[in-house]
């Protein structure tokens, strides 16, 4: 079991506290309730329950992966390992987990530079992150995004001070602008949204005022990431009390406007999508439960077709895609049916065979960060290649 | 070692900071569950770093910012040019700069809804005679952005001066002194407003006795008495460009014209050494021992536009209004004096000059703070107190063993580690009297905050006053070219 021998600093056989340290204890704890989940999943009698064990299992492995990244590779506390070799060792994990690991090594790498040095400078974005492989860049993006939000959200004094508040949000970008690569920019912006509302929930409001003055495009990056931290959320994670589905609740309630609510739409099914594409009956289950809400407008689709192309990005494996992709709803409803026709498998083949080259191409990944139209944002993009 | 200590003590209880610091914020219910079970899962989650990482992890108090200090995290500074020679504690208090403004704000914005009798309880502080004056102290609540904050203060309003002119030149001197008035008070005021109190001469040319003679000896030594306030500026935002900067030590005395906060400054912080100003405290009546705790330490304000008054006719019967205000920055280290300037979690002072129509000039007075919730801090820290005391009996030995085990525990906040010897006397001896000593002796909290207000009254009264000398020994305060150096340079004592 993980620290219980260390044979690396004391020989063989001989026993360490990091098995009883306070993170070795909550790993533990994970992974024991991830094994429960999966006890349930099986024995657990009732229609969909097994989905929603499986999707809670889903959950806190992602959670897992991300916390524990250096675990995961070995990473040994205070030993410079080239990040390009790193990522190299995430291959072993397979593509879901690669995933998970890889944004945890972002937000790993960049804590680490804030604690030796100050704010990080140029961290993803000068030549010695050239020979990083494109795949890993969204997620190392989403990584770093966290600790920069985390870290200058930490910082505030007066939760109710505009000014306060808009010099942290204004360095926040600026930090953003200065560490991430031309075309990831969104995904480091995005991270704002899950950091305020998970960790510092009393600031989200006054953070949306803020950022409607100082770029209203960032408003829609930030409640994306709200809508992740949503699906993310304590109270969303444990599978009772309709628990994880009324996340898109929560998502509809939670924003003070329209923009917000498509955004935090959104990003919650983002977040769904991809945690779960293994299993899309999940996605399926939560679309019978919420077809109403969802239909009323294309917040699913933007949802599902943005992780989609992130996933399609960020993994060589296709298996997962093409198992969404193709998935079809065992179900005599005829009304689901349509709707996974039109919402999801339509959008997603539009999705990895049309939208997704030219986002590619035109070095935008960041723009699917938040809610848009992408037929519209690829319209453009093409528009602008012919000029 | 530190390692592990950091581990097993320091990450639990940062998690259940975290999580304290969580149940004390303004949030919906759902939202705050959610933001206690992350910061705690996160906390006993987050990889373990090398170095100092934790270090910053726990600077949320922020009398801790080791960290922040050599890389400033710009809190409240962004896209700002941060002026090179700055210190630590300049850094410390920058990083307080806006939050203090924040507060100080939402106090004035307090007060004027709530002047003059809005007041949850209001009574009367001094009583002048013969003196044209008028004040009264308070007691209230303020919801601040941080939760509601118990407050006291005094306003105090008095006679300033009034022009000597046949009754056919009123409307002209009364402009004449407007004028006068506006330069003083936006101009020089805070320059001139510390005072000498005359001094013995003493004879020069006097040989330097050793000094083992000097208790012995009876000649008259040179005694220094300053009174009112000394302000010295230290450091600005520059407006457009968002500079923050340092004043040069040549600047320091010399306050900028405060018409050129705004326009120019978004703000700058002064330091402030309030003379002969002290606490006093008898626990034995008064006519037993005294507890003096002298408040001169130095304390940071912070002054923006929104303290600024600058009015001219502002109203039928009013030629002019002008004056200044501050909030009070608090001090990034604890010291023994857990109460008054430099210690205040959130006060501001409002010095405002009215000229009448006739000429006549009124200054009135503002002050509210926090209710104090302890008069002094005595550690109660056992660790601290065993490390100190292993450290007396091996001659400093323990200090470099016992470190990595010191620089654990300290991080740990612990709501329980020093104590206030005047209120835990004041809560025993009530106690045990059946609170008779209350209600016949006036051993309260109440009675000491009042007579904390009492003190600031006097305190300003005698500024006022002594600045009255000032004012009226420069015939005209708009000819810059004939004003003493020593009221341009603001070295008036």
């Amino acid at each position: 079991m993980y620290g219980v021998i260390n044979k690396d600093r004391a020989g063989v056989g001989a026993l360490s506290f990091d098995a009883f340290d306070p993170r070795s204890v909550m790993k533990m704890s994970l992974d024991v309730m991830r094994l429960a989940a999966e006890s349930l999943r099986l024995f657990v009698p009732g229609p969909n329950k097994g989905v929603v064990w499986q999707e809670f299992n889903n959950k806190l492995q992602a959670f897992s992966l991300f916390e524990n990244a250096d675990s995961m590779l070995r990473l040994e506390t205070g030993k410079d390992v080239p990040l390009a070799k790193l990522i190299q060792k995430t291959r072993i994990l397979g593509a879901y987990r690669a995933v998970w690991v890889t944004e945890g090594l972002g937000h790993y790498q960049t804590e680490t530079y804030w604690a030796r040095g100050g704010e990080p400078k140029e961290l993803l974005n000068n030549s010695n992150a050239d020979d990083l492989p494109e795949a890993s860049l969204t997620p190392l993006h989403a990584g770093m995004g966290l600790s920069l939000a985390n870290r200058l959200l930490k910082t505030i004094r007066s939760p109710n001070s505009p000014s306060e508040i808009r010099g942290v949000l204004e360095r926040f970008t600026e930090l953003c602008r200065h560490n991430s690569r031309s075309g990831y920019l969104g995904v480091s912006y995005e991270a704002l949204g899950l950091a305020a509302r998970n960790l510092y929930p009393h600031l989200v409001r006054i953070i949306d005022r803020q950022l409607q003055e100082i770029d209203v495009k960032l408003v829609g990056y930030f409640w994306h990431g709200v809508g992740r931290a949503i699906y993310f959320a304590p109270t969303n994670f444990l599978p009772f009390n309709n628990s994880p589905w009324r996340a898109i609740r929560m998502a509809q309630r939670e924003p003070v406007d329209e923009i917000g609510r498509l955004n935090a739409l959104a990003g919650v099914i983002w977040a769904l999508t991809l945690v779960n594409i293994r299993q899309p009956e999940i996605l399926e289950n939560m679309l019978s439960r919420h077809r109403k809400e969802l239909s009323d407008s294309d917040a699913l689709t933007n949802g599902v077709s943005s992780a989609i192309m992130i996933w399609r990005d960020s993994t060589a494996d296709d298996s997962g895609l093409n198992g969404l992709c193709r998935h079809q709803p065992e179900s005599s409803d005829r009304d689901l049916v349509r709707l996974w026709t039109e919402q999801i498998l339509q959008p997603c083949r539009i999705a990895v065979q049309r939208l997704y080259p030219v986002i590619r191409e035109r070095d935008s990944l960041g723009e699917l960060f938040r809610y848009q139209s992408l037929t519209k944002l690829v319209s453009q993009l093409e528009k602008e290649r012919v000029h | 070692m530190k390692e592990f200590f950091d581990e097993m003590v320091g990450r639990p209880f940062s998690a259940l900071s975290a999580v304290i610091e969580m149940l004390s914020q303004r949030v919906e219910d759902g939202p705050r569950i959610d933001g206690i079970f992350s910061r705690f899962a996160h906390a006993l989650s987050k990889p373990r770093l090398h170095g100092s990482a934790d270090e910053s992890e726990l600077t949320w108090d922020g009398a801790k910012v080791r960290f922040m200090s050599d890389q400033p995290s710009n809190n409240g500074r962004s896209s700002q040019a941060i002026n090179t020679g700055l210190t630590d504690e300049d850094r410390l208090i920058i990083d307080r700069v806006n939050g203090a403004l924040a507060d100080g704000q939402a106090l004035k914005l307090w007060w004027d809804q709530k002047y003059p009798d809005g007041f949850a309880e209001k009574f009367d502080l001094e009583r002048n005679f013969n003196r044209p004056a008028d004040s009264f102290g308070f007691f209230d609540q303020v919801e601040l952005s941080t939760g509601v904050l118990p407050v006291m203060g005094n306003f105090q309003e008095m006679f300033y001066d009034q022009p000597r002119t046949p009754a056919n030149l009123n409307r002209q001197a009364a402009e004449w002194m407007r004028d006068q008035i506006r330069e003083f008070v936006l101009r020089y005021f805070m320059r001139v407003s510390s005072f000498r109190q005359p001094a013995v001469y003493v004879q020069s040319g006097r040989p330097m006795l050793p000094s083992y003679f000097e208790p012995l000896s009876w000649c008259t030594r040179p005694d220094v008495v300053r009174q009112g306030f000394g302000f010295k500026q230290v450091l600005y935002k520059l407006r457009d460009s968002g500079e923050i900067g340092k004043f040069s030590e040549h600047e320091q005395s010399a306050i900028v014209d405060l018409r050129e906060i705004g326009p120019k400054y978004d703000w700058i912080v002064v330091r402030v050494n309030i003379f002969d100003f002290s606490f006093n405290f008898q626990p034995f009546g008064s006519n037993g021992p005294d507890l003096s705790v002298p408040l001169m330490e130095a304390s940071y304000l912070v002054l923006s536009r929104d303290f600024i008054l600058n009015e001219n006719n502002p109203s039928p019967g009013c030629l002019g209004r002008y004056g200044l205000g501050y909030a009070f920055i608090r001090d990034p280290a604890e010291g023994l004096i857990g109460y008054g300037p430099g210690q205040f979690r959130a006060a501001i002072e409002i010095i405002n000059f009215e000229v009448s129509e006739h000429g006549e000039v009124r200054v009135a007075m503002i002050f509210v703070a926090d209710r104090p919730e302890r008069i002094a801090n005595v550690s109660l820290n056992p660790v601290d107190w065993s490390l100190r005391l292993a450290d007396a009996f091996s001659v400093g030995g323990t200090s470099s063993l016992l470190a990595p085990i010191k620089n654990t525990l300290e991080r740990i906040p612990t709501s329980v580690d020093s104590f206030d010897p005047v209120y835990s006397f004041i809560s025993l001896i009530n106690t045990l009297t059946a609170n008779q000593a209350e209600q016949q002796l006036c051993i309260s909290r109440e009675q000491l905050e009042k007579d904390f207000l009492a003190q600031h009254f006097k305190q300003h009264y005698v500024t006022v006053v002594g600045s009255l000398l000032t004012w009226r020994q420069i015939p005209n305060w708009l000819d810059s070219t004939a004003l003493p150096e020593w009221v341009v340079a603001g070295k008036s004592s």
